[in-house]
């Protein structure tokens, strides 16, 4: 058999399905999706850089954002190779399609052209991506720090375009070299470790800096162009060595990132975490749980909080290292809170989520099977609302590790303060916003009655609405900020009542996580009568 | 005069962490030959034969088709797969699969054996359908047709009768045996007691090893299978 036979055969196919999908595509409908996505970009992008513009940098913080920028660039830079590092030992981050592996890599044909294809087709969907969030960066950091625009936009760009590139460097490297996950993360800790050398002392000796001081203040011109070079090399390097990837964990992931596609297009984060969690190889603790022989006691708190403490104890290792991590990461987010930037409270707000969920499983595994419990003729809701409770003691402990992280950072004080009257608000909403996202259902766009425009609305109200009651949390703590503005006592009498007040929320979510299966009968029977 | 080793499996051992899936496994498939490959649930079966595609490596051992590594292109160009459970494109036609398995492994003119196979499995009326619209045996029988269509010297069939309806079992013994009588070595992982009658070899595995090598033998095969 000769190659370009082969070759021409994939050829073919490719066009066989991009007929058949043009065949199956809606003209208008693809329009009106293109139309979404081009007024989201828009409005997005103007918020982000309006939200830029709202927050100008005074002098002294720019300085501090010119000393420090370059080093936290770099170790944005390092934890991206680490991320394709870990990613590649797992087979990723090439994510091909499991009839290609059986059909294509299983056939007569070399692996090597086909499997090069596929990186670089999917490295390219990337750039357009990369370009534009890092053109956007740049853009932001032109309103903050009075550059040149043009200049941090390009320059922005570029730095998008070295992220992306060596995030698949890394990948395409350690799936090619098949190095295990342990190796993957000592090497990638090792970089991040070099970068850090920079944040802690001040220096520039990692290449990831010498790319931030040149987007920061254009020095080290010479060696930020050596970094982009070496990237690009190590870039090649990557596409030489993808053909060597394992065709099991090919396999392995095809299965996986079709179903996590799926569950993201439905928006199903639990199933996405899930998902992820299989993809990155994370195995549940084996074995007999030392809990399984003790006696909490007979009540049905005492039980279901053993089922909680169990689920726990079956937590691998990188689930515990997660979980600090998302801490560290919504502390300091909410710490930047006190610059006088509101957005980074998003990013709190998702990982406080993603914790919360990370920690009610077994209201999950209850949701996804209540038949066990209603069999034996307890309340389901009675198990649902008990079993919040594990989680809200978690959720405390995650917020008490992010206020110890903001207090390392500066200004600890402030931070014991903020940490100890937001926690149990914080606590409360991340855990019953995490379960409502648990336990809503889905509305159905046929819903009778209803106009088109209700239903649509109602569908956007129970999709953010998980994320409204893990904001709220956040009264309190903006209520604080609001004092330190006005340079008063950060609490005092408005701040204990912005606190009450966080945890009315939460107390609505649990009230309706209690009571929701009576109010779905009341409305059953008052529909049938 | 005495036909030649196709496939050859030599002390083929795979641990999954400390769960040992393969011990020492050893057998060989000739030119012609048609060897079943029983066994319970969870005895190495599939993970053997996904061993001997390439798709999964191993610890220790050897495997080799003609002389070639398994999972390499010379020995990949020869053999021909149907894993357990099939796995197609979901935006081509039944039509359109037969042809791109036929023409990326070198066979040009594809069209008679595609309509063969497809009267054969009585996929004739489908096969400009779309594979997403197909129940587990059409899909199965899909994947079938593609492995047959393609050039090969060893056939490897992983549990080939699930999802089949009678007609279809009868169709696809009908074509092992003819392959064989080609020359073709046909390795068959199964559950299926009736594919004795048509096998000349079976190995029996249990808890990894291979146990069993001789004629088919339904003692055997209750024994093992339970």
């Amino acid at each position: 058999m000769t190659q370009s036979t082969g070759v021409d055969a994939l050829r073919d196919l490719s066009k066989a399905r991009r007929r058949h999908f043009v065949e199956k595509t809606d003209l208008v409908n693809a329009l009106y999706k293109l139309y979404m996505v081009g007024a989201a970009l828009l409005v997005g992008g103007s918020l982000l850089v309006g939200l830029a513009q709202s927050a100008p940098l005074g002098s002294s913080v720019q300085r501090q954002v010119v000393s420090y920028g370059p080093s936290y660039l770099g170790l944005a830079l390092a934890l991206t190779v680490l991320a394709g590092l870990r990613s590649g030992s797992r087979g990723g981050p090439l994510a091909i399609q499991g009839a290609d592996v059986r059909m294509v890599l299983l056939s007569g044909i070399p692996r090597s052209h086909f499997l090069r294809s596929k990186a670089l087709s999917q490295v390219r969907s990337m750039i357009p991506p990369s370009l534009l969030v890092g053109g956007l960066v740049g853009g932001i950091a032109h309103k903050a720090l009075g550059a040149g625009t043009l200049r941090l936009v390009v320059e922005g760009a570029a730095l998008g375009l070295v992220g992306v590139l060596s995030f698949f460097a890394a990948g395409y490297i350690a799936s090619g070299l098949r190095i295990n996950k342990w190796l993957a993360s000592l090497v990638g800790g090792a970089v991040s470790a070099w970068s850090f050398v920079d944040v802690y002392s001040g220096t520039s000796v990692f290449p990831g800096t010498w790319l931030g001081r040149f987007f920061f203040s254009q020095q080290d011109i010479s060696l930020a162009l050596v970094t982009m070079a070496a990237v690009l090399v190590l870039f090649a390097l990557g596409l030489f060595l993808v053909s060597n990837v394992s065709l099991e964990m090919q396999e392995h992931r095809a299965r996986l990132v079709g179903t996590l596609r799926f569950a993201a297009t439905m928006r199903d984060i639990r199933t996405v975490i899930l998902l992820r969690r299989q993809l990155s190889g994370e195995k549940s603790r084996g074995g007999r749980s030392p809990l399984a022989s003790l006696t909490f006691g007979h009540g049905l708190t005492a039980r279901v909080t053993k089922r909680s403490l169990e689920s726990l104890y079956r937590w691998p290792i990188e689930r515990f290292a997660r979980f600090i991590v998302l801490a560290v990461l919504a502390g300091l987010s909410a710490r930047i809170m006190w610059t006088g930037s509101f957005f980074p409270l998003a990013i709190s707000i998702v990982a406080l989520y993603i914790a919360a969920t990370d920690l009610l499983e077994p209201l999950s595994q209850l949701a996804d099977h209540p038949d066990g419990v209603a069999g034996i003729g307890i309340p389901l809701s009675a198990v649902e609302s008990r079993l919040l409770l594990v989680p809200f003691v978690g959720m405390t402990i995650f917020v008490l590790i992010g206020t110890a992280a903001t207090a390392v950072f500066g200004g600890f004080s402030v931070s014991l303060h903020v940490g100890l009257i937001s926690a149990i608000p914080l606590a409360a909403a991340s855990t019953t916003g995490a379960a409502v996202g648990v336990l809503r259902k889905q509305k159905s766009a046929n819903t009778p009655a209803l106009m088109p425009e209700v239903v649509a609305m109602t569908s956007v109200i129970v999709e953010i609405l998980p994320f409204i009651v893990v904001a709220s949390g956040f009264v309190a703590m903006v209520d604080a900020y609001n004092l330190h503005v006005l340079n008063t006592s950060l609490i005092d009498t408005s701040g204990i009542s912005a606190a009450f007040f966080s945890l009315l929320f939460p107390l609505a979510a649990w009230t309706w996580i209690r009571r929701r299966n009576e109010l779905s009968l009341g409305n059953a029977l008052s529909k049938e009568s | 005069m005495a036909s030649r080793a196709v496939l050859e499996v030599k002390k083929v051992s795979k641990a999954y962490e400390k769960n040992e899936v393969l011990k020492e496994v050893t057998f060989a498939v000739k030119e012609g030959e048609i060897t079943a490959l029983v066994g319970p649930n969870g005895s190495g079966k599939t993970t053997l034969v996904r061993a001997v595609t390439g798709l999964v490596g191993f610890d220790s051992g050897e495997v080799t088709i003609l002389g070639a590594k398994a999972g390499s292109d010379n020995a990949r160009s020869v053999s021909s797969v149907s894993l357990d459970n099939p796995v197609l494109y979901d935006d081509i036609s039944a039509l359109e699969h037969l042809e791109f398995s036929a023409r990326i492994n070198g066979l040009e003119n594809w069209e008679i054996r595609a309509k063969e196979l497809l009267v054969l499995f009585g996929l004739l009326e489908r096969q400009d359908d779309l594979p997403s619209s197909f129940s587990r045996g059409l899909r199965q029988k899909v994947a079938l047709s593609m492995a047959l269509i393609r050039p090969h010297k060893l056939l490897i069939l992983d549990e080939p009768f699930v999802g089949l309806d009678q007609k279809g079992k009868t169709a696809l013994i009908l074509q092992i045996k003819e392959e064989a009588k080609s020359g073709v070595a046909v390795l068959v992982a199964t559950h299926s007691e009736e594919f004795l009658a048509v096998a000349n070899v079976m190995i029996g595995m249990l808890e990894g090893e291979a146990v069993y090598r001789g004629a088919p033998s339904k003692d055997q095969f209750n024994r093992l299978v339970g």
